[in-house]
């Protein structure tokens, strides 16, 4: 039997903790005055910085960790501290500890595929964050003017409504705006999946969904489908649920970002979703009035607009010359090797708006900070029209510049035979009655509504969009009656898919569709339409 | 920690004794209250109690004080119990004698200790903590058994921690691995 002897146990033991610190710890404490609400009132702390950790040695929670909190407010005589743990453990007289950390929160590549907490500690059971992380603060400056370009690369969702109307380019921050149950989360999942397809190409982009105050069940139900469609892989979800304290969800966002903007200044493309940013002005409005600051227009404080106008200014293209983007500002120092230009950071965020209510004070304020909006509609939704979206009062400010060309010139008829449709509606019930031309509006604005309706979880790529928003255009489609449409869609495709896989590829790269593939795609929907709507005999 | 309320009136006689010259005299009266207050738990209630009237509290604090003290002070204390004040008596004496000492570069530093300290070791300690600081220093000395050895020096917020009982949090987290 082999023995180990002491001495050699005591020299392994000894290597050990030779990286043990064997001084005095130097560090600055105050006081719990007082406790409750999720907020701490400390008095000392006299050097704390706003926004530091702090930690409660003495709260001990029931995971065993102490509470940790965070400096939000900064008075004469005490420090308001915003606790991120069990209310419970803290009592009066307890001892507050600086950390001499501004909140942030470890970013890389490890944190992709992992649901995380906005101070990024893994909820998924999966182990510590792989690979090399780098701490990033949650709170940073956007980038100045000379840092950005304007946004000019298309970011496609995969939904034929958005990307042919209301295009978003990479950089861009777009609205998805409506009530309950009309689709909104949807649609960013849909566009979190569509992206799939660009990590075959060499400028994939990397997503965060943001779920903020939802139903654990609503963000594993995300997270399942992400899992299943294979878009868990390049997908970081950031998890502030309904149950979490009120600070969490408020700094969720800001995490988000934090983890967005690392793959933006490293030359690569990411999108971000906020899910959603009223549940984020309320936690807000919440943690604000605990620590008393003065409330205003429906009770939030003054600075709400800067709460999130702060946060949508981080979304950003980032000048493509390296030496430029290497000089940024606030960037992390550990980040900042690594720096590349012509990354961008795309922000889809969502507002639930009550009973159509956009003129309230949150959905206003975000639509006058973003760069266009998505208006769902209920009773869009309630007839059938999904995605649900108001093409009449949905804007892209910036999107159409990074419209693929072909896409651009179909977009504009159709957007022009929409607007002409939504005149003409209330006539429709007249039918007969109606002159010719009435009619033929009557009849393709009906038909491009339906081809605009997409089923759940199933993005289309742009060449096929290309393809389908075509033989709308050559009115092809007038003559398939309004329910055959989507079973013409689906033949159609299929077969153009089979039979032109080469030239749709190319397509999808170049964005042009030549002339004669667009004769041969022509002549196939026709081949189609004769299938399903056979011309009567005469 | 005093109130708002209690720190504007203590600076306010700061001031008016340094500009008069009296604030060693001020001193010595303010410090003579605060011990009175402190000691005695019924007048510290009786000054905090809304239901007994103005005039009561005055002839009480009247035949307390009025001889005791200098007239600045005598002033001062009928000032605040007419405007209604009189429970901020205690905390104003706090504030005040606490506004003096960094006026004067006197800090109070507690120490917690397991162990008597060796006859000089006191002494050592206050002259380094006064070289390092290059402040007065008001050694408070606590016997903290929880500590299992070492020392701990607290100035102002700042804790220097040689306790045994923080080296081995330091161990257990290192043996975790886990930062510190």
């Amino acid at each position: 039997m082999s023995q180990v002897r002491p001495e050699e146990v005591s020299a392994i033991l000894r290597k050990q903790l030779a990286g043990f610190d064997n001084n005095s710890d130097v560090y600055d404490v105050g006081t719990v005055l007082e406790v409750g609400d999720g907020i701490a009132r400390v008095y000392g702390l006299s050097k704390i910085q706003a926004g530091e950790l702090v930690e409660l040695p003495d709260s001990i929670d029931a995971s065993g960790e102490p509470v940790r909190g965070m400096v939000l407010n900064l008075e004469e005589d005490n420090v308001g501290i915003v606790l991120f743990g069990s209310v419970e453990a803290v009592s009066e007289g307890h001892t507050v500890r600086r950390t001499k950390d501004i909140a942030s929160l470890p970013v890389g590549e490890g944190v992709l595929g992992r649901v995380i907490d906005p101070l990024g500690r893994p909820l998924d059971g999966k182990g510590p964050i792989a690979g090399k992380t780098y701490k990033s603060p949650l709170e940073r400056k956007a980038p100045g003017v000379i840092y950005r370009e304007p946004v000019t690369e298309p970011l496609q969702t995969g939904l034929k409504a958005i990307d042919a109307l209301i295009p978003i380019g990479r950089g861009q921050r777009e609205l998805l705006i409506g009530d309950r149950q009309t689709g909104k989360t949807s649609i960013a999942v849909d566009t979190i999946l569509n992206q799939k397809e660009t990590h075959n190409t060499d400028k994939p982009v990397f997503c965060i969904y943001v779920a903020i105050g939802q139903k654990g069940s609503t963000i594993a139900q995300v997270n399942q489908i992400l899992e299943e469609k294979g878009a868990k892989e390049y997908t970081t979800i950031v998890s502030a649920p309904a149950s979490s304290a009120a600070p969490f969800r408020f700094i969720a966002p800001y995490a988000g970002t934090a983890i967005g903007e690392y793959f933006r200044d490293t030359g690569r493309h990411a999108l971000i979703i906020f899910d959603d940013l009223s549940k984020q002005a309320v936690s807000y409005r919440e943690v604000s009035l605990l620590l008393r600051r003065p409330p205003g227009r429906e009770a939030y404080t003054g600075d709400v607009f800067y709460l999130h106008s702060r946060l949508l200014e981080r979304a950003a293209k980032i000048n493509k010359n390296d030496s430029i983007a290497k000089n940024m500002n606030d960037v992390p120092e550990s980040i900042r090797p690594l720096v590349k230009g012509g990354g961008s950071l795309t922000a889809i965020p969502i507002i639930e708006t009550q009973a159509g209510d956009v003129s309230a004070y949150i959905p206003t304020n975000v639509i006058s900070i973003t760069d266009g909006q998505i208006f769902l509609q209920t009773h869009l939704f309630n007839a059938g029209v999904r995605p649900a979206i108001d093409v009449g009062i949905s804007v892209s400010r910036v999107g159409g510049n990074a419209q693929v060309k072909s896409m651009k010139k179909l977009s504009g008829t159709m957007k022009l035979d929409l607007a002409q449709y939504r005149e003409l509606e209330a006539f429709a019930k007249f039918g007969s009655d109606l002159d010719l031309s009435t009619q033929q509006q009557l009849s393709r604005g009906a038909r491009s509504v339906e081809l605009l309706k997409q089923g759940l979880y199933a993005p289309l790529s742009v060449d096929k969009q290309i393809a389908i928003l075509l033989v709308n255009s050559a009115g092809i489609l007038d003559k398939i009656p309004v329910d055959k449409i989507s079973e013409f869609e689906s033949r159609y495709l299929e077969t153009i898919g089979l039979k032109y896989e080469k030239e749709l590829a190319d397509l999808a790269d170049k964005g042009v569709v030549s002339p004669e593939f667009q004769e041969k795609l022509l002549k196939e929907a026709g081949t189609v339409s004769n299938i399903i709507a056979p011309p009567a005999e005469k | 920690m005093s109130t708002k309320a209690a720190r504007r009136y203590s600076s306010a006689l700061l001031t008016l004794a340094g500009e008069q010259k009296k604030t060693g005299t001020i001193l010595k009266d303010i410090e003579f209250i605060n011990k009175t207050i402190q000691d005695s738990r019924e007048l510290s209630l009786f000054l905090k109690n809304k239901i007994v009237n103005q005039d009561k509290k005055q002839a009480v604090l009247t035949e307390l004080f009025k001889k005791k003290v200098s007239d600045l002070t005598w002033e001062f204390v009928a000032f605040l119990v007419s405007k209604n004040r009189e429970e901020l008596l205690f905390d104003a004496t706090k504030s005040l004698l606490a506004d003096y000492n960094e006026a004067a570069g006197i800090v109070d530093v507690h120490v917690y200790y397991t162990d008597d300290m060796k006859p000089g070791q006191v002494e050592e300690l206050q002259s380094i903590l006064e070289k390092k600081t290059g402040k007065t220093i008001n050694l408070i000395l606590k016997r903290d058994v929880s500590l299992k050895g070492g020392l701990t020096v607290k100035i102002e917020d700042t804790v220097i921690d040689g306790s045994i009982k923080n080296k081995l949090k330091k161990l257990e987290s290192l043996f975790m691995g886990s930062a510190v």
